[in-house]
């Protein structure tokens, strides 16, 4: 997969808008969208939004996780991780050994296209670019070292929870590739002297 | 898919006839041809080029490849002619040659990348590590080019006039006597070893033995294994059915160096960006250094989508190439 294949999938999460016109309710095939109405906040899908925002229609709200400030419920609160803000989730994820959950499953598109196309409805963009950059980095280098650890003890099966497709996408083409070598060293002796004998009478 | 333009689809719809011919040949009568042929056979069956020089360039270069291994046979590869460097030169000429044909059919659908589609050629992947290596993968046509120390069990009649300096000129009809000892290429070791009529026997390259196993064992990741022969795993795998007492060992070493390096060339791999790489892939061998590549392509992939140039359009690779093809024509 491409990463601009992954991006075109994560435009399908949803945001909330103000737009700026009215409009009634338009029944799309993935959908209805409700009516616009202006100053009223709606939801539509992030291409829409983009989309919109590009011709100077409506005004995007970033979403709950794109904050920085503090949150009144901590991490050990009940179940409401996805609500974290942008700032505590790169500590987390720096002292958990394994992957924590992350704020979207297309944290690292949403943040790009918000970023770079409504970056004056965001507040502290830049903070918030360098620390979804900084969860970036750390959950690549979670993911190299337990592929490493992965190979290294020749396991048969692995899980990894909390997996974004972008992630996978990155790191996963070299991956498969070094396990389908490892797969054909290890089984080398395996089979027999099959086609090639040559008989020279 | 899309990018595919009417005159492709025509050379789809002829190439499909030889693909059947090509696999049935390929199936009975591998190592037949001589190397020569069976570059010059892949070529013809696999690609339409527009320039009939270079696909003659190309197969004249690895003919004379074959020449020149005939008699060179006895020759240390460091000290004699290498062979390797027109080998790969005939290969870079089919690149070309593939490229300016256009878009042609893959000769094995089901290894396709399923998003390479605007690649306008697909090698076919070496199989020298599985069981049996690809008859028409260059990779493994030039894995197989590599000499293997081995020892003739039966005298060879007449053969001793090649090989003068092994003293062997003393009879009459110039017979290899019983013995010998002779470096021969994977291709020629593989064809003449049986079981049955023990041609030959065959002793293991410095690099699988004992000495550099324990090597490997301590620390893979400093020896510099493209110079130890750059096809170190799929050499490695095919000598495997030479039958040796120590085969098991070299399988779990060539496993085990593997494993030790794996670590380094995915950190490199994917964190050297724009970045001259020459350094980092100096010491790998050719399965790595394809690994390597794989790793740098996912992070260029990512890196120029982060920056917006996936979202930039530009000109196709295949319609880039027929403006290529074009302005030549008219050069000449």
């Amino acid at each position: 997969m491409d990463a601009s294949e992954v991006e075109f999938l994560a435009e399908k999460e949803l945001v909330t808008i103000i737009p700026n016109f009215s409009l009634d309710k338009i029944y799309l095939i993935g959908g209805d969208l409700g009516p616009f109405n202006p100053g009223l906040p709606v939801e539509v899908p992030l291409w829409l939004a983009i989309n919109l925002k590009q011709r100077q229609k409506c005004r995007l709200l970033p979403p709950e996780w794109m904050d920085v400030g503090e949150h009144p419920w901590g991490p050990g609160g009940s179940g409401l991780y996805l609500d974290l803000p942008a700032s505590s989730v790169p500590d987390q994820e720096r002292k958990e050994e394994t992957f924590t959950p992350v704020p979207s499953p297309h944290y690292m598109e949403i943040t790009k296209l918000l970023l770079n196309h409504a970056s004056d409805n965001i507040p502290k963009a830049d903070t918030i670019r360098t620390l979804i950059k900084d969860l970036w980095d750390t959950r690549m280098a979670k993911l190299r070292v337990s592929a490493d650890s992965f190979v290294r003890q020749q396991e048969a099966h692995a899980k990894l929870d909390n997996l974004t497709l972008m992630e996978i996408n990155s790191s996963g083409a070299f991956l498969t590739q070094a396990l389908n070598h490892m797969y054909k060293l290890r089984t080398n002796l395996q089979p027999p002297e099959s086609t090639q004998t040559y008989s020279l009478t | 898919m899309e990018e595919l333009g009417p005159a492709s689809t025509r050379q789809h719809a002829d190439l499909s006839v030889k693909q059947e011919a090509s696999m049935a040949g390929e199936a009975s009568t591998s190592g037949y041809f001589t190397r020569g042929e069976r570059l010059g056979y892949r070529l013809r069956e696999n690609f339409r080029p527009t320039r009939p020089g270079l696909l003659h360039r190309a197969v004249t270069l690895v003919q004379i490849t074959d020449f020149i291994d005939c008699f060179c046979l006895s020759s240390r590869r460091p000290a004699g002619i290498d062979c390797s460097g027109l080998a790969s030169q005939a290969r870079e000429s089919e690149f070309e040659a593939g490229r300016f044909a256009g878009a042609a059919r893959p000769s094995h659908p089901q290894t396709l990348p399923p998003a390479a589609m605007s690649e306008a050629y697909f090698p076919v992947e070496s199989g020298a590590l599985g069981p049996e290596e690809n008859f028409l993968s260059l990779d493994d046509i030039l894995m197989s080019q590599e000499k293997l120390p081995v020892r003739v069990e039966k005298p060879m009649p007449r053969l001793g006039a090649f090989f003068l300096e092994r003293g062997a000129g003393a009879d009459s009809d110039q017979a290899l006597p019983q013995g010998t000892k002779l470096e021969f290429p994977l291709w020629l070791a593989k064809g003449l070893f049986d079981n049955k009529w023990r041609i030959l026997s065959v002793e293991l390259p410095k690099m699988y033995q004992e000495g550099w196993r324990t090597v490997f064992s301590a620390d893979a990741n400093v020896v510099d294994l493209h110079k130890m022969g750059p096809h170190f795993y799929g050499f490695g795998s095919q000598l495997l059915h030479f039958n040796h007492p120590e085969n098991t060992s070299i399988s779990q070493s060539l496993l085990q160096t593997f494993i030790g390096r794996f670590r380094r060339i995915m950190d490199s791999s994917q964190n050297s960006y724009n970045e001259d790489t020459s350094a980092l892939v100096a010491r790998l061998d050719e399965t790595e250094r394809g690994l390597f590549q794989i790793g740098q392509k996912g992070l260029n992939d990512f890196q120029s989508w982060e920056k917006g140039q996936a979202s930039q359009i530009t000109a196709s690779n295949l319609v880039q190439n027929y403006k290529k093809r074009k302005f030549t024509n008219m050069e000449d």
